[in-house]
């Protein structure tokens, strides 16, 4: 029995020492490259139109959102007074800048918002905090958003890129040049920038001293590839790890080769945007329909976008508090759409322009089916086809330079997921000319507006639901806003050995680098 | 040939200023607004209308003519738009970059270009000629930006020899010299072998071979040098247009070259950036003419200079 025993036990070791052995170690890399089509000229958060990719490197915010929850950032907690008009965030007290070693108090806070504030000098989102008054400083660690009204979407204003803290110090220092040098750009991000060469590179190395916790990854590089099939070619090659801004067409052949393309959640959405002022004949609701109702999107998506997984709205983009509204796809109905010409003064047909851009992908190939769908019910489009700087020419305008100038009853636009919920569109459909300075279809509509002001202030999440959903009915059924094409989800390629991407990018499409890791 | 050169030089003076006047107004002809594109579409007409006034964008277009000339006079090309980097500095960095893929590129092309078209029109009518005919044509044929990704595809994924875009080190040069030079080699071997067969048809080279001299002795001493004017010209044109910036391979490569910078500053709207690229690359051109002009003279003193 001993020896049975004895020999069982030896059994039992031998046995652990081999798994012991056989186990795989898994050496992991410190250094990933990612391929990126284009650069950015400052990482200055109230400035970059749109640079979360960098920013959220360097810099932190008092929240932040991970996947599709806003959770705390360098604010560790908060608090929002019964009355909805005071914030107070409690920061963390073991947050200190990279460059200078500074802490990172309440007077950071102050002095990065209350840049948004200055009437005489507006930055490139102040509109999007214009509903902060006030910012206080109770104490180092404890500071005070004063709103003008209670704002429902405030934490998720608060979670942009460009609430992201500066150094008060910098901001003195260098004003609007803040971000445009290495010396201007001192954070509390996971990462610190060490070297950028201007369209070619980034090297980011890591914070040791992160108060989330050191990045795995040591070294982080961005090399910028302008063409699209150079930067599929660099990740075959193993060039680089990652790349962002994946060539649609190369989708495919990467997936068929093994290397993971993962898709984000919706990151936007793609309409033609109707020009509903009233030089236009878009002005009247019953047109628009019809041209909705004379435009098979699903016929387009599988058309052009199925490759990339592209779907078909269904409403607008991502609500991510309170789930997407499913209206249904808009119905196509030829017939439906000529009796509402009809009834809309046309029974002969329309002529109608529009302008398309391949700043937004297969847009101008995406127009031209259009056309034609169009065509068959009697709306005759005359498509312009224009590059960036020309699709930028669509802004800023009255209705009546926009006419004079340009004329366009239709033209491209993208949209991203409203930050938190449809409420966030506020500022593109309001008619309110305090609040809709990116209202650039003049859309007009008196319910909706009551609606938008409504559901600003509107702190119960069940009435507010109710209020968005009828928003979405309006805007997307009955009085369209524009014809909406296709919702895309960002793809991003990367070699096998890149490791815990999924679940590292929020559904703004921005990937938390800090928690990659990379299989050496 | 120094008076011949100051000439040059003086005639350079007002032909650079019609070039500064004319780039600056059909500049601004081009649709789309500069601090629009710079700022994006969520910035208010406030926004943009300061930064128009900061830019000095409101003002009358001469007076905006004068102050550039003003600051050209002082060797101030301005500043680029987005980073707010001198634009000299910028030409700096990257113009090296440009003429260090024109040399490459045109040395290449014109010493295998030159072969080439020598052994063409040497062995007129035979299976070399037909080759060397076939391979030019193609390489004149393909657009550079798919010979470009032809190479990526095999020498960077198949073979793994060379880097995919620029990474600093001195091998980032070879695809796209190659790039660019089988396609200029095409152009030269075709120059070289018509200017050299309507030399090889003169009586002077019968009179050389009925001497018994070598064959080789005639082809390179006595017909090369007479046929190559047409050679010179051709690499002296083709060099110029490659200092102006291979924009296509420089994208294609990821080479931050004048091409590439001036392709950005047209796309961003960046006027002073796209004024600068262009008056270095007119400047440019203007000298390379000049030293081919004076290299004929090297090569054919009956030529002289007037």
């Amino acid at each position: 029995m001993k020896r049975v025993l004895s020999l069982i036990l030896a059994l039992a070791m031998v046995c652990g020492l081999a798994s012991v052995a056989l186990a795989e170690e898994v050496e992991y890399g410190d250094t990933l490259t990612v391929a990126v089509g284009h650069d950015t000229e400052t990482l200055n958060p109230g400035i970059a139109a749109n640079n979360a990719r960098y920013e959220r490197l360097v810099y932190s915010g008092l929240v932040c959102l991970e996947g599709d929850q806003i959770v705390p950032d360098l604010a560790e907690s908060w608090e929002v007074s019964d009355d909805g008009l005071v914030w107070t965030f409690h920061l963390r007290d073991n947050v200190y800048f990279t460059s200078s070693g500074k802490q990172c108090t309440a007077a950071d806070v102050k002095a990065t918002y209350e840049r948004y504030l200055d009437p005489d000098h507006p930055l490139v989102h102040s509109g999007k905090m214009d509903w902060i008054k006030e910012v206080r400083v109770v104490d180092d660690l404890t500071c005070e958003i004063v709103c003008h009204g209670p704002y429902a979407l405030a934490l998720s204003a608060l979670s942009g890129h460009w609430g992201l803290i500066l150094n008060a110090d910098d901001i003195a220092e260098y004003g609007d040049d803040l971000g445009k040098s290495i010396e201007s750009i001192d954070g509390t991000g996971p990462y610190i920038l060490k070297e950028h060469i201007w369209n070619e590179s980034y090297h980011f190395e890591a914070n040791p001293d992160y108060f989330g916790g050191a990045p795995y990854i040591q070294n982080l590089d961005f090399v910028v590839i302008p063409d699209a099939s150079s930067r599929t070619i660099a990740l075959e090659t193993g060039a680089v790890d990652i790349v962002c801004n994946v060539n649609p067409s190369d989708v495919s052949l990467l997936e068929s080769e093994g290397f993971p393309v993962v898709y984000t959640e919706s990151n936007g959405q793609y309409l033609f945007l109707y020009n509903c002022s009233e030089q236009s004949v878009c002005h009247d609701p019953r047109v628009r329909l019809a041209i909705n109702h004379a435009v098979d999107t699903t016929a387009i998506v599988n058309a052009l976008y199925a490759d990339v997984q592209g779907e078909v709205p269904n409403c607008f983009a991502t609500m991510r508090d309170h789930g997407t509204l499913d209206l249904g796809v808009f119905p196509y109905d030829p017939e439906l759409s000529k009796q509402l010409l009809a009834e809309a003064g046309y029974p002969d047909g329309i002529t109608i322009s529009l302008f398309a851009s391949p700043t937004y992908s297969k847009n101008p190939e995406t127009a031209e089916i259009v056309k034609q769908m169009c065509a068959e019910v009697g709306i005759n489009i005359e498509i312009t086809v224009g590059d960036d700087a020309a699709f930028m020419e669509l802004f800023g305008h009255t209705p009546e330079s926009f006419a004079e100038e340009l004329g366009y009853d239709m033209f491209c636009m993208g949209q991203g997921p409203s930050d938190c919920d449809i409420g966030g569109y506020q500022g593109l459909y309001t008619s309110d000319p305090e609040r809709n300075d990116s209202n650039y279809g003049f859309y007009s509509n008196a319910e909706v507006d009551e609606l938008f002001e409504k559901q600003a202030v509107e702190t119960n999440d069940e009435e507010r639901v109710k209020l968005l959903n009828r928003l979405c009915e309006i805007m997307y059924l009955e009085d369209p806003v524009g014809l909406l094409i296709w919702n895309d989800k960002t793809p991003f390629a990367m070699n096998t050995n890149v490791l815990n991407f999924e679940g590292n990018v929020n559904i703004m499409g921005e990937i938390n680098y800090r928690l990659l890791q990379i299989a050496a | 040939m120094l008076r011949y050169a100051l000439k040059k030089i003086l005639k350079l003076i007002p032909m650079m200023i019609t070039i500064v006047i004319v780039t600056f107004f059909i500049i601004r002809m081009i649709p789309g607004d500069p601090v629009r594109l710079m700022l994006g579409k969520e910035a208010s007409i406030e926004t943009v209308e300061n930064m128009r006034e900061e830019l000095g964008y409101n003002d009358p277009i001469l007076i905006q003519l004068g102050r550039y000339f003003k600051t050209l006079l002082q060797g101030d090309l301005g500043e680029c738009m987005k980073t707010g980097e001198q634009n000299l500095d910028i030409i700096k960095r990257v113009f090296p970059v440009t003429f260090c893929l024109a040399i490459f590129s045109t040395l290449f092309s014109s010493v295998v270009g030159v072969i080439l078209g020598i052994i063409s029109a040497v062995r007129r009518g035979k299976i070399a000629d037909n080759a060397i005919s076939v391979m030019t044509l193609v390489f004149i044929s393909m657009p550079t930006f798919f010979l470009g990704l032809l190479l990526l595809l095999f020498f960077s994924l198949q073979l793994r020899w060379l880097p995919v875009y620029s990474n600093g080190s001195w091998n980032q040069f070879v695809l796209p010299v190659l790039s660019l030079g089988l396609v200029e080699l095409g152009y030269i071997a075709r120059t070289t072998r018509s200017s050299l067969l309507d030399v090889i048809s003169q009586d002077y080279i019968r009179t050389a071979r009925a001497k018994g001299l070598r064959e080789h002795v005639v082809i390179y001493r006595d017909a090369l040098k007479n046929a190559l004017i047409p050679i010179i010209t051709s690499v002296g044109m083709r060099f110029g247009s490659l200092l102006a910036g291979a924009t296509i391979t420089e994208t294609v490569f990821s080479i931050r070259g004048i091409g590439s910078v001036m392709l950005e500053a047209i796309t961003s709207r960046d006027y002073t950036l796209m004024q600068s690229c262009i008056l270095v690359v007119a400047l440019t051109f203007v000298v390379v003419n000049t030293l081919t002009d004076i290299l004929y003279t090297v090569v054919d003193p009956r030529i002289r200079l007037k």
